[in-house]
């Protein structure tokens, strides 16, 4: 347990997270698992009793969630409850903590599994959300790529596991794996508000501890296969057909440089010239010059160094859309890279990161990269490291950056009025 | 120098700081104390609502292409010298803007060059620069977000609706317009507009942050003192009434999507008396529909059991000086049988009353949703910019929601839900089955 005292917010945010191996047969059973525990707790024994419960607590907001950072899947869960001295609350976040702990530990049960049903409930649901992606084009272009490079890896099953595999999840199996992954996983709490660090412990041994022994630390886990890959393949390229008005085009590349690497800072100014700010490569060349795209920017997936292209244009302008997309990775591999987007880029960067201050949960977001690559800068080191970056540093990594998949969802004809 | 005048928001453990300057501009300072970041938004009270108005100058009353204000705030963004993004990066700031019904938003946030940041900022919003060239440009740009919008299930029902509703009234017409009616759009046009609506006089500048509101209101002064402007004057603009009753009870479309989406609602008879109504308004109508609706609601979990919606079905109820509606839906692969069991269970309660228990619920979920709003500086600038020019005083919104009594919800919902002011649309899946109404 973490905790950061502070009366820098209004709200009180507790966070807890187990980290759990991405893999392809465990994915649907765990994606499926925050649905349940929302379905109900011992004591509200129903989703509108626990819903009702966690409003009626000035607005709280309670929930589970399934992440996917780089190879990990995560079980995530979140509390955020207004400063009880605000709102005129006695008690609030003593009573807040009590439920967030029952909904991790003591879910409602029928018999040996979750209720049957609530699993009937949650895996239509669940189902609908998995069809659902299609519904946002630019998330499923960007998860159709991402499927496709790393079909082979980990990273390639998606967060919310495969709809196909939901018909065989029993309730019993599904609570039998709940509770052994919640008393014997290793668990990160932090807590971040005004608290003192008596009051904090006590009010997390009192609700926590009716589940758990608090004081007995669980053996850590080894770190999960985090590594930056490169690929011996050509360039996979893909198209798929629908009726949209507006064609997606992404990249997926390789960079083979992770968090774990003295060169990360280098790399984290490759994606920021290339296409993480409105000065960037993609943004000055394919929208504001070529007036292509509305967007062109790219993404950096920091733990395993993969970067992402994405830009939305009209389909009869894919050749030329590509063409200069690959001349931006071109010029930066060149060093044909100005003296101002080298500036702006560091300067924006120093800024995210400086910025990443005021959210009350960065740390714990620091603390999940440290843990899964073994490596743990600080926000000043990064900083510190991100200035120092010179066009040698972008050039070296640019190099070592390999195009892998092109996917193309190509318009046909825009959907009618 | 102009005097700030202070305001303590006791309870809520803030201050706000306030000053109009000779120009007519009104700063609004917010200072954060821990806060890393400053966030600066100005803002001008004109948006896809204002396309019929008289040109100060020529003093013609003169009616604009749809779609012109959001067409604006892209092209401020370019200037003789270079990009203005170039310039916020170079300090190390992240800038953006947004184009609503009635404002346009220029922000930027940065964790220093605070003063550097914000004579940029005002700089670029004060000084347009159109030309033939750059104005054809920007409409394939458009066009792009134009069309990617038109793909977003959310967005093509929230418009139909808006269409069912409002029908030619400006409040149902797409922010950024169509690709024909930007096609219109010529620097003429953006410089008659610029001049109508970007007078410091209709305008508010909002930072918050780790500042010091007397710095902020000093460099701000002195920046506008170095310019010149014309005596401000009152804008002239024209609107369509408030139509009476809905103008498309159904309006439909076909996207590629998992399962239909269907939104509907009710608009409002007629607009409030006055801001202060306005505000009790909202708070009331916001209160009802999440007591009623919500996701606390025992109605919403029958919804799910029942499959006739998924999680993201959603209740909300929006207010501007034009226009006022309930929005109500979410993904259904029954949509005919949502709308009926929503709009049964809405009939049931106009008769019952909302239950008290689901009353308290929503009240004091609406505080404590307030109190936490102030942890984003992004989510305040947001809110404050777009009702303080609405003549909305958001710090209200605690005493207004504490007074406020079940019998004036229930009073609300039964003047709301009429079956004249009805309207739905649904976006039907393009290539799968058709449901019918």
């Amino acid at each position: 347990m973490q905790l950061k005292t502070t009366r820098k917010y209004k709200a009180f945010n507790a966070y807890a997270v187990i980290d759990l191996p991405l893999q392809k047969d465990t994915a649907t059973l765990h994606a499926l698992l925050p649905a349940l525990l929302l379905h109900g707790t011992a004591s509200l024994p129903a989703p509108a009793l626990l819903m009702r419960a966690v409003e009626s607590l000035y607005g709280a907001n309670m929930h589970a969630r399934i992440g996917k950072h780089g190879n990990v899947q995560t079980l995530e869960y979140i509390l955020q409850t207004p400063d009880e001295r605000i709102v005129g609350e006695n008690g609030l976040f003593e009573r807040a903590l009590q439920l967030f702990a029952e909904m991790i530990f003591s879910p409602h049960v029928e018999g040996a599994g979750f209720s049957g049903r609530a699993v009937g409930i949650e895996k239509n649901l669940h189902k609908q959300k998995i069809a659902n992606l299609i519904n946002d084009k630019m998330s499923y272009a960007a998860e159709k790529c991402i499927a496709m490079m790393a079909a082979n890896e980990p990273y390639g099953i998606p967060r919310l596991g495969y709809a196909k595999d939901l018909e065989a999840l029993e309730p019993t199996r599904l609570l039998d794996t709940y509770m052994t992954i919640v008393h014997t996983k290793p668990m990160h709490l932090y807590l971040v508000g005004d608290l003192g660090e008596e009051e904090a412990r006590s009010a997390v041994a009192r609700s926590f501890g009716r589940y758990v022994n608090t004081g007995k630390p669980r053996p850590s886990e080894p770190p999960p296969f985090m590594q930056a890959l490169l690929s011996s393949r050509t360039v996979a390229t893909a198209t798929e057909d629908m009726v949209v008005n507006q064609s997606k085009l992404n990249f997926g590349l390789r960079s083979g440089i992770n968090y774990a690497s003295d060169d990360y800072p280098a790399l984290l100014v490759y994606n920021g010239i290339l296409g993480g700010f409105p000065h960037s490569k993609l943004f000055a060349n394919v929208r504001e010059k070529a007036s292509l795209a509305y967007y062109a920017s790219s993404r950096l997936e920091g733990l395993l160094g993969y970067l992402f292209i994405y830009a939305g244009i009209d389909s009869d302008r894919y050749e030329e859309a590509r063409a200069l997309i690959e001349q931006q990775l071109k010029d930066l591999e060149a060093g044909r890279i100005t003296d101002e987007e080298l500036a702006y880029t560091r300067s924006g960067l120093v800024n995210q990161y400086l910025q990443s201050d005021d959210p009350p949960l960065t740390g714990a977001a620091l603390q999940m990269y440290a843990r899964y690559t073994g490596r743990a800068w600080t926000v000043p080191e990064l900083i510190a490291a991100i200035r120092n970056v010179e066009r040698a540093d972008v050039v070296r990594v640019a190099r070592g950056v390999q195009l892998d998949t092109v996917y193309f969802l190509r318009g046909k004809g825009g959907g009618g009025q | 120098m102009t005097t700030l005048t202070v305001r303590r928001l006791e309870r809520l453990r803030e201050s706000l700081y306030e000053a109009k300057i000779a120009n007519g501009l009104t700063v609004y300072v917010l200072p954060k104390e821990g806060y890393r970041q400053t966030y600066a938004a100005f803002t001008t009270k004109y948006g896809s609502l204002d396309k019929d108005f008289v040109d100060p100058e020529t003093k013609l009353r003169i009616r604009v292409p749809d779609g012109i204000a959001h067409f604006l705030e892209h092209k401020m963004f370019e200037e003789e010298d270079g990009d203005v993004f170039h310039r916020f990066a170079s300090l190390g700031a992240q800038a953006n803007a947004y184009t609503t019904f009635d404002s346009t938003t220029y922000l930027f946030s940065s964790t220093g060059n605070v003063e550097e940041n914000l004579n940029v900022l005002l700089d670029f919003v004060q000084n347009p620069y159109f030309t033939d060239q750059n104005v054809e440009k920007e409409k394939g740009i458009i066009a792009q977000e134009i069309k990617m919008y038109q793909d977003t299930p959310n967005w093509r029902s929230y418009f139909g609706l808006l269409k069912g509703f409002y029908g030619d009234h400006p409040a149902a017409i797409d922010i950024a317009g169509t690709v024909e009616s930007i096609g219109k759009i010529t620097k003429e046009d953006l410089y008659q507009c610029y001049r109508t609506f970007y007078h410091p006089s209709n305008m508010i500048m909002f930072v918050v942050g780790a500042v010091n509101p007397e710095r902020v209101l000093e460099l701000i002064e002195a920046n506008q003192a170095r310019k010149s402007f014309s005596d401000r004057q009152s804008i002239t603009r024209f609107y369509p009434d408030w139509p009476e009753r809905v103008a498309v009870r159904q309006t439909e479309s076909q996207l590629v999507i998992a399962q239909p989406r269907v939104l509907f609602g009710f608009k409002d008879r007629h607009g409030a008396a006055s801001p202060g109504e306005r505000l009790r308004h909202d708070v009331t109508m916001e209160l009802w529909i999440d007591a009623v609706l919500g996701q606390g609601s025992s109605f919403f979990h029958e919804l799910i059991e029942q499959d006739l919606t998924d999680q993201g079905f959603s209740v909300e109820y929006e207010q501007g000086e034009r226009y006022g509606h309930s929005i109500l839906g979410g993904n259904s692969k029954r949509p005919w049988d949502l709308v009926e069991r929503v709009c049964a269970e809405l009939e049931r309660v106009a008769k019952e009353g909302v239950d008290e228990t689901d009353f308290m619920r929503a009240k004091r979920k609406a505080i404590g949703r307030f109190v936490t709003l102030f942890d984003s500086p992004q989510g305040i600038a947001h809110v404050f910019v777009a009702q303080t020019l609405r003549e909305i005083d958001i710090f209200e919104t605690l005493s207004v929601l504490e007074d406020i009594h079940i019998d004036k919800v229930n009073e609300a919902l039964r003047e709301h839900v009429h079956e004249d002011q009805f309207a739905v649309s649904l976006v039907q899946q393009l290539g799968g089955g058709k449901c019918d109404g």
